[in-house]
């Protein structure tokens, strides 16, 4: 046979057999489905069988009434209900486990929230302090700056300080050396001083010494001349109160002239003119009269009227045209004596007014009264310019007008105060050992003559305000305490009167007693109240309370 | 290249009906299956274990279940042969088919029977034949020139019928000049014993002609006179056919031609339907 023979019959009996074969292959697979499926549905069937079982036991246990008819269930249904049970056993098994794994993961996951919670509030406590801690670098570095600068301003102020100490060394040397120099200087002032004084004082006695020589000299040339003098009632040497100003000054020996009955009543006070042409007089019988004296007799010039209660003083303005009259009626009145009119009265006062003074500047007045004031008057005006309170009663009072018209009042508090006509307070005051009863500027207006009630008359200085002089004398009383006391014109006597009608005339330069006049007949030793020296010198005029006017030459 | 109609596929893809009854438990329904003429019966152990376990609560860890043994017409089958050999050796004749095996769950016959175990002895087993065939074939070379790879590919090409998977390696097998041709010749005896019969043999004859069968019976067993026929794959062969070619052909997956010698003469082209279909009605059981 050829190969393609056998060959193909090879083949064709493997098919053959294939064919015989595999004929049952759609048989088995059917088959083999069907036995799947079977297996499905016992399955299921058995599940069935299985809840059913479980529910009929439910129903039965509560029923309470256990069917044994439920307990039979076939063996494969038994043994799937076992397997059931262990798998479901198994199922809880895993469940408790995953449920323990779950909280412990739960529980882990917590540990890491609060771990990072930790971490972060950590870190932020780290964040805090680690800015904390960069501000307070900063604030060292700050401070240490600070204290850098300090230090230099502290080096700097002591340097200064240094500086300073050492010029306040050379400033305190030099103000040493300085102030001894001052005190050198000023001792040899003083040293130079005392030596013009003591110069001054040499030539003032050799001047005086001087004058003095030459007025020996003159007298012994007047006494060795051959003069007629006729001694007679009006005295010596010159026409002495006839005259104006200017003659020389004598003491008066004797009483010269008495006017009697002159006032109505006591005769407060008396006072020349400036020219001396007329004497005035003020009385208790509220009248001033004016007299002309020439010869020893009294001429009744004028009576000025007007007062309405005692006059208590009287006094003539420098320009010799105005008299001004303060009276108990508390006012003063200012006549024109050339006319005999009366130009002003002047109110204010609430008490007696005791004093007046005419300032020499222009048209003004001051006046002292009781009741503790002085008062400057306009005179154009008639007014009070100005009211000072003086604190205690005036009783007298005295202008001095080369001290720019410094106002001195004697009161009864036994001070003289000086006032300013210009200024508000007082000017200075001294203290006295009585009552001021009195006063008199000298004509030079530097020297002051008060006499006080402890019987004695004070020459003072105006300008020291110092006690040159005190006046007394034996037997020297001052009856009332208003009694007047005066100057000479040329300030070298001060006079002043008695209770028993004596004057007493002292030298104001020396302080010494120059003369003590007894009136002459004893009608006359009444109280002498008011003395005044005539401008010429020659002669002292008093008034006293027996209503006398007395002349003294 | 193999068309599904060439004489090598057809031979891969002989399939068997086999109908596995447990005799000891007539309930349990049988199990059908279609089993490749070129494989082993215990591969489809872990199938039988299932199913016992499934249907006759038979656990697979039982010893029952792990001493299975297969039986059929009273005798064990030798389940280290292939399938297909062992139905063709079954006498008198071919059993009918379904071919009825039953599952033996006692008493293995360890005197008679292998016992492939779950460590992959069959692979073993089956590599082994392989190695032996090559080294008839090539003295080991090619066989030993594989990898472990292309070794586990044959396997798993067989046992997952995947012919593509097994013919890429055995082609390198097949291939070549074969120094001599790897065959076994079985015979079952009458009282059940089997006989086998296996010599070397030249693909070509002295003078260069292939070499056939009736000059394989005539190496083989020069004084046998009585017409007998060899036969493999349940077609029986006719003598002229030469053996390389059949060995080519014909070879079972391991390498080697595995013929039955049956009685009787083989007749040409023609003669081969003698045995109809009998499907024993009795034995399929209706579905539930």
């Amino acid at each position: 046979m050829d190969k393609s023979a056998w060959a193909e019959l090879i083949g064709l009996r493997l098919k053959q057999r294939s064919a015989k074969e595999h004929a049952f292959a759609a048989v088995i697979t059917a088959f083999n489905k069907l036995q799947d499926r079977l297996e499905l549905t016992k399955q299921k069937n058995m599940h069935l069988k299985v809840e059913n079982d479980k529910l009929k036991s439910e129903l039965s246990s509560k029923l309470g009434n256990p069917d044994g008819t439920l307990k039979s269930s076939g063996l494969s249904a038994q043994l799937m209900e076992q397997k059931q049970l262990a798998l479901q056993e198994r199922e809880l098994e895993f469940l408790r486990e995953k449920d323990k794994l779950n909280t412990q993961l739960h529980g882990l996951l917590n540990d890491l929230h609060d771990k990072d919670r930790e971490l972060q509030s950590r870190d932020a406590q780290l964040l805090t302090a680690k800015r904390r801690a960069a501000e307070l670098q900063d604030e060292v570095q700050r401070l240490r700056s600070e204290i850098e600068q300090l230090r230099d301003t502290n080096q700097t102020l002591t340097d200064e300080l240094q500086a300073n100490q050492l010029a306040y060394n050379q400033v305190e040397a030099s103000m040493k050396r300085l102030a001894d120099e001052n005190a050198d200087l000023i001792q040899r002032w003083m040293e130079h001083k005392g030596k013009m004084a003591t110069k001054v004082n040499k030539q003032n006695e050799e001047a005086l010494k001087k004058q003095q020589e030459r007025v020996r000299r003159e007298l012994e040339e007047a006494a060795s001349e051959p003069v007629n003098i006729h001694l007679d009632a009006s005295g010596s040497d010159s026409p002495g109160y006839g005259g104006g100003g200017g003659g020389v000054v004598c003491l008066p020996r004797r009483l010269d002239a008495a006017m009697d009955s002159a006032h109505d009543g006591e005769v407060n006070g008396v006072r020349w003119s400036p020219s001396g042409r007329l004497l005035a007089s003020a009385g208790t019988d509220r009248k001033v009269k004016l007299w002309a004296v020439s010869g020893g007799r009294f001429e009744l010039r004028g009576s000025l009227t007007g007062s309405n209660a005692s006059v208590n003083s009287v006094c003539f303005d420098s320009e010799d045209q105005l008299l001004a009259a303060p009276s108990s009626d508390y006012a003063v009145r200012v006549w024109s004596y050339a006319d005999q009119r009366m130009r002003a009265c002047l109110t204010g006062h609430s008490n007696k007014v005791l004093a007046a003074g005419f300032l020499s500047l222009g048209n003004r007045l001051v006046t002292g009264s009781h009741d503790r004031t002085l008062k400057l008057w306009d005179l154009r005006s008639r007014a009070c310019v100005k009211t000072i309170f003086a604190g205690s009663s005036c009783n007298d009072l005295a202008v001095s007008p080369t001290l720019n018209d410094l106002i001195i009042s004697g009161h009864f508090d036994k001070k003289v105060r000086l006032y300013d006509c210009r200024g508000e307070s007082g000017v200075g005051e001294m203290q006295l050992a009585g009552k001021v009863t009195a006063l008199d500027v000298a004509t030079d207006g530097f020297k002051l003559l008060a006499a006080t009630r402890d019987n004695q008359l004070c020459v003072l200085d105006l300008r020291s305000r110092l006690l040159l002089h005190d006046l007394r004398a034996d037997g020297f009383h001052i009856g009332l305490d208003h009694t007047g006391c005066c100057f000479s014109p040329d300030g070298q006597f001060a006079a002043a009167g008695t209770e028993q009608g004596e004057l007493f005339v002292w030298s104001a330069i020396t302080g010494k007693l120059e003369t003590r006049l007894r009136p002459d007949q004893q009608q006359q030793a009444a109280t002498i109240i008011g003395v005044a020296w005539h401008p010429g010198g020659g002669c002292v005029a008093s008034c006293d309370r027996s209503r006398h006017i007395c002349l003294w030459a | 290249q193999t068309t599904p109609d060439s004489i090598q596929r057809q031979v891969w893809d002989g399939k068997l009906p086999v109908c596995f009854v447990l005799p000891e438990d007539p309930d349990v329904p049988p199990l059908y299956s279609l089993v490749p003429r070129v494989g082993y019966f215990p591969a489809l152990l872990d199938r039988l274990r299932a199913h016992l376990s499934r249907h006759a609560g038979i656990d697979e860890d039982s010893p029952g279940a792990q001493q299975l043994w297969l039986r059929s017409a009273g005798r064990p089958l030798r389940w280290h042969l292939p399938v297909g050999l062992l139905y063709d050796l079954e006498r008198p004749k071919p059993p009918p088919l379904p071919w009825e095996v039953e599952i033996r769950t006692r008493d293995f016959p360890t005197d008679e029977l292998v016992s492939f175990g779950p460590n992959n002895s069959l692979e073993s087993y089956f590599l082994y034949c392989l190695k032996e065939a090559d080294a008839l074939k090539h003295r080991a070379r090619v066989i030993n020139e594989m990898g472990e790879r292309e070794h586990r590919q044959l396997w798993q090409g067989l046992l997952n019928d995947q012919f593509d998977q097994f013919s890429v390696v055995n082609r390198k097998l097949m291939e070549g000049e074969a120094k001599y041709l790897p065959f076994r010749i079985y015979q079952q005896g009458a009282d059940g014993g089997l006989s086998v019969l296996q010599c070397l043999a030249k693909p070509h004859r002295e003078d260069s002609t292939p070499l056939t069968l009736s000059d394989l019976l005539r190496i083989c067993l020069p004084n046998f006179t009585d017409p007998v026929t060899l036969a493999t794959h349940g077609v029986s062969l006719p003598m002229e056919t030469p053996l390389a070619w059949a060995y080519d052909k014909l070879a079972y997956p391991d390498n080697f031609l595995h013929l039955v010698l049956q009685p009787g003469r083989c007749n040409s082209a023609g003669d081969g339907e003698s045995s109809a279909m009998q499907l024993d009605s009795s034995r399929i059981l209706t579905v539930i």
